[in-house]
């Protein structure tokens, strides 16, 4: 009994004392690089340390998604042999990214290399740098960069804005040229033709276009949207001829407005919801999603594509596995043209929806890395090479010309039995998503197909072109972070309700379930409850960086 | 001689049946449902309504999934996770439970009350992976196998159980010579059969569905469990246009199969859920004695 006792006060004492253990604080560092703090001195950062004469080769930590190499992959190999340095990768999830990137800053274990998905970690977990170090370390990425933001209309000083925190540089990217391009609409020509219609340019001749549909084929519905996965895209062309979006913040009169608060989104559902009465939209859109409404198109029940890459080709010779070649297939006599956007009243240029040339975000470097400003500068120089070195790019890419790719009339082709997650993965290729800092356009460019490139000049470019900017207003949106009140309070988080709210309510109005002063009703109490905040807030915060 | 039935008790048993099959056919179902979508082609996948057969069955989605031996490996690792983590846990919480059952063990309600304080609150994800990653785990097998070894939720389960084993049989074992550990292996956990396979299905379910942890302590492609690969494919499948910008809005694969991302998720539905519901029968048995028995007890 005695022996039991002693036994069981040591497994109490041994219990106790792991706990007690447990509370006391760590660093927890591992013993490979400097501990990293949370709020290191800043002292450093416009600092002009000089690299070491002899080129030291690190181990970069790289975070991205989707892509996960395998550490011994040949590709991966390569490109490390081709940068000096060894990268180590480690992807993610889209859908898991900002969580742990969450735990890294948390448990101050920041990569190297990664693109910060908060405001919170692009002020406090990065790695602070001078426009002279980046113009000294990535400078064919810079270079790029500043032809490319003459393109979005952005200067050179705006833009270095954006990407500063507190007046040192926090982040870096060339944008992405092709992305503030809208993607553009594809017409059934042959159905046009059949009905002696010439292309729709104002919403008159899509009502006529609409109706002569109905008529051909009542069974059938001209337009569907994919109310599933992406409401957003809803119906898009017909909000934009209003001038109106579904949740961007465009820049009219000077201000900054929210799309649902602008009058004209109230016209935009009216028109939508006689429509839907008269049977012009597929019932079943708010539960379609993409796999869904490609469906349509390709057995021939819709008239439209929207939100089509320009790359696509709509004639022969179609992309090999494309939609439009599949409804060819199915079809021999479809016809399909690049259809301009609709157009409500001729002072009102469509409100294309494209994406920001650039925002706050690109690629960032750890805030540990302020303490070892050589392994900064060859983190910096990696992720240059990454996205502007073009043999770097093409391994990153495409991997390497005769064993993963080949190239066919002068564009690589990336080959069939490595085109995949697990083929990339196990070659060690394709794992750039966040991780480069934006696409030089000068090395994307060669790789483009014909198509792409006349079909972009054509129609995108040119002044002329039906999506170019002198032809639709593009609708930005606007503010490209957190709204926040003169408080601090985050608006985004308090508008959060509403905003999911207002997915229901648009499609409601749509499909007659509410009437247009529910609408009204709806978009009055927004604006109480949080949207003439968010209003202000977006004028305070972003206008200035428009103006 | 049967007792006769009264018309009023012969309609009640054929709405009583009738509900049931109602039951069975709205349980039963949606799994047909996606059976048969994994078998379907990609038009017929994509088709909204009833799926009671399809007219081309197709085994390309499945196809997709066996591609490689990546699979196979996933399979490995989430058996050793699920067996390793199943053995350790049952053993860690049974030989906890039980001194916890002895109303003579020093500080009882102490002990009792930290077990059960775990279950209201916790330290929350970022403590969590702290402590995984300062104990250098991370990229291990450990790391998913150990941080939920000790349930406060299964303690208490075992716990309760144990206290209504008479105490008398230890200690007739004890007159006879046995110590603690004998007891223990010998006469209690044969008695607990019931809650002891329980307490097993509930573990094995937890590891064969759990993704998220892999997610967070598993950085490389060296331990793959099943859920991740799989989440992995599903997004190879809806991603497929983000690969191929000339591709955005298209379904089709590549390499000229035809699969769609629906026929592919129900596809890998099947191939989560099949060894477990091939599991399930063996200890469906002691499940509801089981769960009735510990929580009921003490």
């Amino acid at each position: 009994m005695k022996k039991r006792r002693l036994l069981s006060s040591g497994l109490a004492l041994c219990l106790t004392a792991g706990l007690l253990a447990g509370c006391s604080g760590g660093n927890g560092s591992s013993t490979s690089s400097p501990s990293p703090t949370a709020s290191a001195t800043a002292s450093n950062a416009g600092g002009k340390q000089e690299p070491a004469a002899e080129a030291k080769s690190y181990t970069i930590k790289l975070f991205t998604t989707r892509i996960q190499p395998d550490p011994g992959a040949p590709i991966l190999k390569a490109i490390n042999e081709n940068l000096g340095h060894t990268v180590e990768v480690t992807a993610i999830p889209d859908a898991n990214y900002t969580e742990k990137l969450n735990l890294y800053y948390a448990s101050n274990d920041m990569p190297d290399i990664f693109q910060a998905a908060t405001e919170e970690i692009r002020k406090n977990g990065t790695a602070k740098f001078t426009e002279e170090e980046l113009k000294t370390h990535m400078p064919l990425s810079y270079a790029a960069g500043l032809e490319q933001f003459e393109e979005y209309g952005v200067t050179k000083e705006a833009a270095m804005k954006r990407f500063s925190v507190d007046g040192q540089l926090a982040s870096f990217t060339m944008g992405s040229k092709e992305l503030i391009y809208p993607y553009g609409l594809v017409i059934r020509q042959d159905m046009l033709d059949d009905f002696g219609l010439e292309m729709p340019k104002t919403l008159e001749d899509w009502e006529v276009f609409l109706k002569a549909f109905k008529a051909k084929y009542p069974d059938k519905y001209p337009l569907t949207s994919r109310g599933k996965d992406s409401i957003i895209q809803s119906f898009y062309p017909f909000l934009s001829a209003f001038g109106t979006t579904y949740s961007n913040w465009q820049l009219k009169d000077g201000k900054l407005v929210y799309g649902p608060f602008m009058p004209e989104m109230r016209d935009a559902l009216a028109l939508l919801a006689d429509w839907y009465k008269a049977g012009y939209i597929n019932p079943e859109w708010i539960t379609m999603d993409n796999a869904a409404v490609n469906n349509d198109w390709i057995n021939g029940n819709s008239a439209l594509m929207q939100w089509v890459n320009l790359g696509n080709a709509i004639s022969a010779p179609f992309s090999p596995g494309s939609i439009f070649e599949s409804l060819s297939l199915g079809n021999p006599n479809a016809k399909m043209a690049w259809a301009p956007f609709p157009v409500w009243k001729p002072e009102v240029l469509p409100a294309v929806p494209t994406y920001e040339g650039i925002t706050n975000y690109g690629v960032s470097f750890g805030k540990h890395l302020e303490q070892d400003r050589e392994k900064l500068y060859a983190a910096m120089k990696v992720a240059d090479q990454l996205a502007s070195d073009k043999d770097t790019w093409m391994m990153l890419t495409y991997g390497i010309d005769g064993q993963t790719y080949d190239m066919v009339d002068g564009l690589p082709v990336i080959r069939k039995e490595v085109n995949s997650n697990e083929g990339r993965v196990k070659e060690g290729f394709g794992w750039y998503f966040l991780a480069i800092p934006g696409r030089n356009w000068a090395v994307n460019e060669t790789t483009k197909t014909q198509v792409y490139k006349e079909q972009f000049g054509k129609y995108a470019q040119n002044d002329d072109g039906i999506y170019s900017r002198k032809n639709t207003d593009w609708a930005f949106n606007h503010v490209n972070g957190v709204l926040t009140s003169p408080s601090g309070e985050n608006l985004d988080v308090k508008g959060k309700a509403k905003s999911e709210e207002w997915g229901t309510v648009f499609a409601s109005v749509i499909i007659g379930n509410k009437s247009l002063e529910d609408f009204d009703n709806f978009i009055a109490a927004w604006k109480k409850e949080v949207g003439d905040e968010m209003t202000e807030a977006a004028n305070r915060l972003y206008l200035e960086q428009w103006q | 001689m049967g007792i006769r039935k009264s018309r009023a008790e012969k309609l009640f048993d054929i709405g009583n049946a009738a509900l049931l099959i109602l039951a069975s056919v709205t349980i039963l179902y949606p799994f047909w449902q996606q059976l048969v979508i994994s078998f379907s082609q990609p038009a017929e996948a994509q088709r909204i309504g009833l799926h009671l057969y399809t007219a081309q069955p197709t085994l390309d989605a499945y196809k997709r999934i066996f591609q490689g031996n990546t699979i196979f490996d996933a399979y490995y690792w989430t058996i050793l996770r699920t067996v390793l983590g199943t053995v350790l846990t049952v053993l860690v919480t049974s030989m906890l439970a039980y001194p916890l059952a002895k109303t003579y063990l020093w500080a009882r309600k102490f002990w009792m009350w930290m077990v059960v304080f775990t279950m209201f609150f916790s330290g929350g994800l970022i403590p969590m992976y702290l402590l995984v990653k300062n104990l250098h785990l991370t990229n291990t097998i450990w790391a998913l196998v150990l941080p939920g070894v000790a349930s406060a939720w299964n303690i208490i389960i075992l716990r309760n159980f144990f206290y209504s084993i008479p105490e008398e049989l230890e200690e007739s074992a004890r007159m006879d010579g046995a110590n603690d550990l004998y007891v223990f292996f010998r006469i209690i956990v044969p008695l607990s059969a019931p809650v002891m396979a329980t307490v097993t299905l509930w573990t094995i379910v937890h590891h064969w569905n759990a993704w998220f942890d892999a997610l967070i302590y598993i950085t490389g492609n060296e331990i793959k469990v099943l859920q991740i690969l799989l989440r992995e494919v599903l997004n190879d499948a809806s991603q497929m246009s983000g690969l191929n910008p000339l591709l955005a809005g298209s379904e089709a694969d590549m390499d000229g199969q035809h699969y769609t991302s629906e026929s592919i998720k129900a596809a890998i539905l099947m191939v989560v859920i099949l060894p477990i519901v091939c599991v399930y029968p063996f200890l469906q048995k002691y499940f509801v004695k089981g769960i009735m028995i510990g929580a009921v007890k003490g």
